[in-house]
């Protein structure tokens, strides 16, 4: 179903159109989700659900932006979160993949891929959207899991370079110190 | 969001897993439960559950209440007492049980920050801390400490990609206030690198303690609310003390059984951690679980200092027989390459559940406030009149899914609401649970009110959408003219607020509606030629409140869009015409 019409079953008959949405993307969102609440299927769920519950909440505001696209990003960010409070009362931390994709600004991100060519691009938004392991990434793209790991070395670098010159905090070293 | 980035993103296929058929039903009902709770809870608050709640008082009265706590004695064992009260944090606390296990460190004198009890296996390293600050201010409830460690002299770090690190604590080693100016806490190390002796001594260095308000929130650099914290004045003094290891605790079971190219050499056990102790070969991944005899597979568990790659589980139960490790090859998950089970003849180990609690939600602060009240609707660009007036709706003109556009493109319907009522409950409107949208929920909803409208529809040329699956219900329709399509009411009904804030559900749910059809999936629509009538009632449960103050809209699509944004003629968002409902004394 085109991204109109599932927005507009989602306005008219939200049983409806929950369940074609769930159809849709519903394997992507627990593919997503899973990436960061592996240890936890049962949050995982809640999280899908949550997930696909504000798409029918926003089903006014998506003006237009991709539906898949709105999902991953959701997802990644819904995954994130819930890892969060989870890590308030246990200790628990991110799978390594996902822990540089959380533990960066999310615009600095954006300012970065789009200062990207290819493959660096899809690289990065492979990484930090999809939170997808560097082998993921090497299988996927037909690359070597080293050349993968070398372009986002290189990404992080000019990343931290950026964040620097702007005079923010390295949010991802704090981060990691201050989970220690 | 850049759109260039959106558009890519949803361009990049990723390997998906499987939704199975049970977890899509379970995910529906949650969607159908949550959509119908209202969202009366602010969402930063949705993950507290009722077990929280229940001991939101708890925490109230023996933490933040020094006068209750005495009764609790947590100088005795402070692992047990943080479990007890739902304070304890990080796994190897939580789902470990050490506490029977710790022995008390001799006391320092004159120090703020104390070590009052120890418990080292070799592998796991348990500390239980207190800190006395008399001058912190009472709003201080938690204090986050930071630490270095010396085994006999030698740094305890981990080496990571981004670097080697050697201070260790945060937010699983936070210390609370437990009575009046004391605070305990409780860290958990892996020490195994360190390959300690029998007896070590062990210097505990704090390096920084952080008083943490959590009743208050204040906005952090990033813009995120963040628990505020103030610097402690205090004097930081290293402690050195003997360190013996419980090897009695511990068991190993050896196995050395291989498959392929993985062999499992032996199951480590212990009251705070239990191992899986195995190589595999580099370029090759394999996929392990750990049950026991039940199937009940085991929790990870981590501890502060854990390096990449390491894994521990928690400590068996007493009840465990034995363990099986069931092994798989990466990229198939689905049938296990072999099976190691492994009788654990020494038992397991007494555990005792942590309670888990919040604060409660009602006492945070957020400075600024949480919630700022936005305008919902009518949006720029879109128009109100009053009850009995005629909306004309062009919604819904194109055929979908042939996606041949606007085949009927003068057709309009003129919609008319009159006959607004206000009940307690659908019941008093003489309409049973069955006709409701939700059959299963109670028809009286407590601050709710239950209101209803007469709608007049009269189709000129509109009939709307033409699902294939959909068919069977036009080609019933009696005045089938070759014209009928489906429409749905909730096109031409779409309650809303007029003011939201940030934490406020803005949508009001169509919750009845006179035409519908059997089943929640068909509730909604009704079959319509070209040119028809119809009367209808539709209904909505309104917070009373909401009805009071005058905050209620009733949209009617009008099928047109206002050029707020260029993307938006590709979605599905079209401008309303609003019925403007006064504020109404529901007494």
């Amino acid at each position: 179903m085109e991204d109109k019409a599932l927005l507009r079953l989602l306005q008219k008959d939200a049983e409806r159109g929950l369940e074609a949405a769930l159809d849709q993307y519903g394997r992507l969102v627990k593919t997503i989700v899973s990436r960061v609440l592996y240890q936890f299927p049962q949050d995982a769920e809640e999280c899908v659900s949550d997930v696909f519950l504000k798409l029918w909440k926003d089903r006014r505001r998506l003006h237009g932006a991709p539906v898949r696209a709105w999902l991953i990003v959701t997802a990644r960010n819904a995954a994130i979160d819930r890892w969060r409070k989870l890590s308030r009362n246990m200790d628990v931390e991110l799978p390594d993949d996902c822990a540089a994709a959380y533990t960066a600004p999310t615009e600095k991100i954006g300012d970065l891929i789009d200062s990207m060519q290819p493959p660096d691009r899809e690289i990065f938004i492979r990484k930090y959207y999809f939170l997808e392991t560097s082998a993921e990434i090497a299988a996927a793209m037909g690359r070597t899991t080293d050349d993968i790991n070398q372009r986002l070395s290189r990404g992080r670098r000019r990343l931290r370079d950026q964040l620097t010159k702007g005079g923010a905090t390295l949010y991802a070293q704090e981060s990691v110190q201050g989970n220690r | 969001m850049r759109k260039n980035l959106y558009r890519e993103i949803a361009e990049i296929q990723t390997q998906e897993l499987e939704l199975f058929e049970t977890e899509k039903e379970r995910i529906l009902q949650n969607l159908h439960k949550e959509k119908r709770a209202g969202f009366r809870i602010h969402p930063a608050f949705k993950a507290i559950g009722a077990l929280a709640a229940c001991f939101v008082l708890l925490v109230t009265a023996s933490v933040y209440s020094p006068v209750l706590a005495e009764n609790i004695p947590f100088m005795e064992n402070i692992v047990a007492f943080l479990k007890q009260t739902g304070l304890a944090r990080g796994s190897v606390i939580t789902d470990g049980a050490v506490e029977d296990y710790v022995t008390p460190v001799a006391e320092q004198a004159d120090a703020n920050f104390r070590v009052t009890e120890v418990y080292c296996d070799g592998t796991a390293l348990v500390l239980g801390y207190t800190a006395d600050f008399p001058d912190a201010d009472d709003s201080i409830l938690e204090i986050e400490p930071t630490f270095t460690f010396d085994l006999d002299g030698e740094r305890l770090q981990i080496t990571e990609e981004s670097g080697t690190y050697d201070t260790f604590g945060g937010t699983n080693a936070k210390l609370y206030r437990v009575e009046g100016d004391t605070f305990a806490g409780t860290i958990a190390l892996d020490v195994s690198k360190l390959d300690v002796a029998d007896q070590f001594a062990l210097t505990v260095t704090p390096k920084s303690l952080l008083g943490v308000n959590p009743k208050r929130m204040v906005l952090d650099q990033r813009g995120l609310y963040t628990a505020e914290t103030s610097a402690l004045d205090c004097t930081l003094e290293p402690f050195t003390f003997d360190v013996t290891v419980n090897a009695g605790a511990r068991s190993v079971y050896t196995v050395d059984e291989s498959c392929e190219d993985f062999t499992l050499h032996s199951i480590v056990t212990s009251p705070g951690f239990t191992c899986i102790d195995c190589t595999m070969p580099d370029g090759k991944v394999y996929l392990y679980t750990v049950e026991d005899q039940d199937g009940h597979a085991l929790q990870r568990i981590r501890f502060e200092n854990e390096e990449s790659g390491a894994i521990y589980y928690a400590p068996i139960a007493e009840d465990v027989e034995s363990l099986t490790v069931t092994l798989y090859d990466w990229d198939d998950v689905r049938t296990p390459l072999a099976t190691f089970t492994v009788p654990m003849t020494e038992g397991g180990y007494a555990q005792h559940p942590a309670a888990s609690v919040e604060i409660d939600p009602e006492e945070i602060v957020y400075d600024p406030p949480v919630s700022v009240e936005k305008i919902l609707a009518p949006r720029e660009g879109e128009s109100t009149v009053a009850l009995g007036e005629t909306i004309v709706s062009q919604a819904m003109r194109e055929l979908v899914p042939d996606g041949s556009g606007y085949v009927n493109a003068d057709a309009t319907a003129e919609i008319t609401y009159s006959n607004m009522q206000v009940y307690d409950s659908p019941a008093e409107a003489g309409i049973a649970a069955e006709d409701m949208v939700d059959p299963t929920a109670p028809l009286e909803r407590e601050g709710y009110s239950f209101v209803t409208f007469d709608v007049d529809i009269e189709t000129k040329g509109l009939y709307g959408w033409r699902y294939d699956d959909l068919q069977s219900e036009c080609d019933a329709y009696e005045n089938n003219d070759g014209t009928t399509g489906i429409l749905w009411i909730t096109s031409f009904y779409y309650p809303t607020k007029r003011f939201v804030d940030d934490s406020d559900f803005p949508f009001i749910d169509a919750d009845y509606f006179s035409g519908h059809m059997n089943g929640a999936t068909n509730y909604f629509h009704f079959a319509t030629n070209a040119y028809d009538t119809h009367h209808f009632v539709v209904g909505s449960y309104v917070r009373t409140e909401v009805l009071e103050s005058g905050n209620l809209l009733v949209g009617v699509e009008t099928g047109t869009h206002t050029a707020r944004d260029p993307q938006l003629l590709n979605a599905s968002d079209a401008d309303c015409t609003y019925y403007e409902i006064p504020a109404i004394d529901v007494d």
